[in-house]
């Protein structure tokens, strides 16, 4: 791959780096590149102001459900995405439901609280739950993709091994494991329980 | 999505069955046999719209069934 076509115009690279999120089985076919991901929704939501201050990020890898405090005071809450794939944002009334039970369960506080607003999102998703980041098969173009589970806590450092990647074409130590022909060696990563989403 | 019609339960609520993945028959163009085993275990078409899949009724009849879903607005289209 040499470059990409914009809206914009023709754009020439060295190297093209997929990093989108929620479609990237339709981007990467645009490189003949087929993907062991499936995209699912997720589903959040956010409270009314919580007047104390809340620190820590609060996750239960049992219960698949997590909250944290916004700057603004609200109570975040998301858990885990819905079984069958799908790329509708229509929030649920029972993924609302089943999120507030949960965390309610966990912090019984928040039962005092009300839910402000709430929506879904769409998540890629790897087969084995971790990100996939590295070569594709095809001549200058990488990928980073899969972080429908980890997300917010690992992205910072796959960005850092993916410019050290496109730097020196070779994945650094601590990003190796995660290259896309760990499903066609069998070496998948059986991590599912610590992304705390499923 | 908030049900299915079981074929043999009836309308149920989605949370007694379990996604089973989407069904669909490896490209012909694939003839290594085990290029084929890898494309059929691990890679999905994850379409956005129509696609035909297999649900199992865990908490009903405990049975198989194809559905056709559009998963652009995760409607059920048919089941079968």
């Amino acid at each position: 791959m040499t470059g990409v076509q914009t809206a914009a115009g023709a754009i020439e690279a060295g190297i093209v780096l997929s990093a989108v999120g929620g479609r990237v089985s339709a981007m990467a076919a645009h490189a003949g590149v087929r993907l062991p991901v499936r995209t699912h929704p997720l589903h959040a939501f956010v409270t009314d102001d919580y007047a104390q201050g809340f620190g820590p990020i609060f996750a239960s890898t049992e219960l698949s459900c997590y909250v944290s405090q916004t700057e603004r005071g609200q109570m975040l809450i998301g858990a885990e995405f819905d079984s069958q794939p799908s790329y509708s944002r229509q929030s649920s009334f029972a993924a609302l439901r089943s999120y507030s039970y949960k965390m309610t369960r966990l912090l019984p506080f928040l039962r005092d609280l009300r839910i402000l607003r709430t929506w879904a999102g769409i998540c890629d998703i790897s087969a084995d739950f971790s990100p996939i980041m590295g070569a594709t098969g095809v001549d200058g173009f990488v990928i980073t993709t899969g972080w429908g589970t980890w997300g917010f806590k690992a992205i910072p450092a796959g960005g850092e091994g993916m410019a050290e990647l496109i730097a020196t074409g070779r994945p650094p130590a601590l990003i190796a494991p995660f290259s896309l022909d760990r499903f066609r060696l069998d070496h998948v990563l059986a991590d599912q329980g610590s992304a705390g989403t499923r | 999505m908030l049900w299915l019609d079981c074929p043999r339960c009836g309308r149920r609520p989605i949370d007694e069955f379990t996604f089973g993945g989407e069904r669909r028959a490896v490209s012909e163009s694939i003839t290594d046999v085990d290029e084929r085993d890898f494309d059929e275990v691990w890679i999905f078409d994850n379409p956005d719209g129509v696609t035909t899949e297999r649900w199992f009724h865990a908490f009903g009849c405990r049975r198989w069934l194809t559905a056709r879903r559009d998963t652009s607005t995760d409607t059920v289209v048919g089941v079968s």
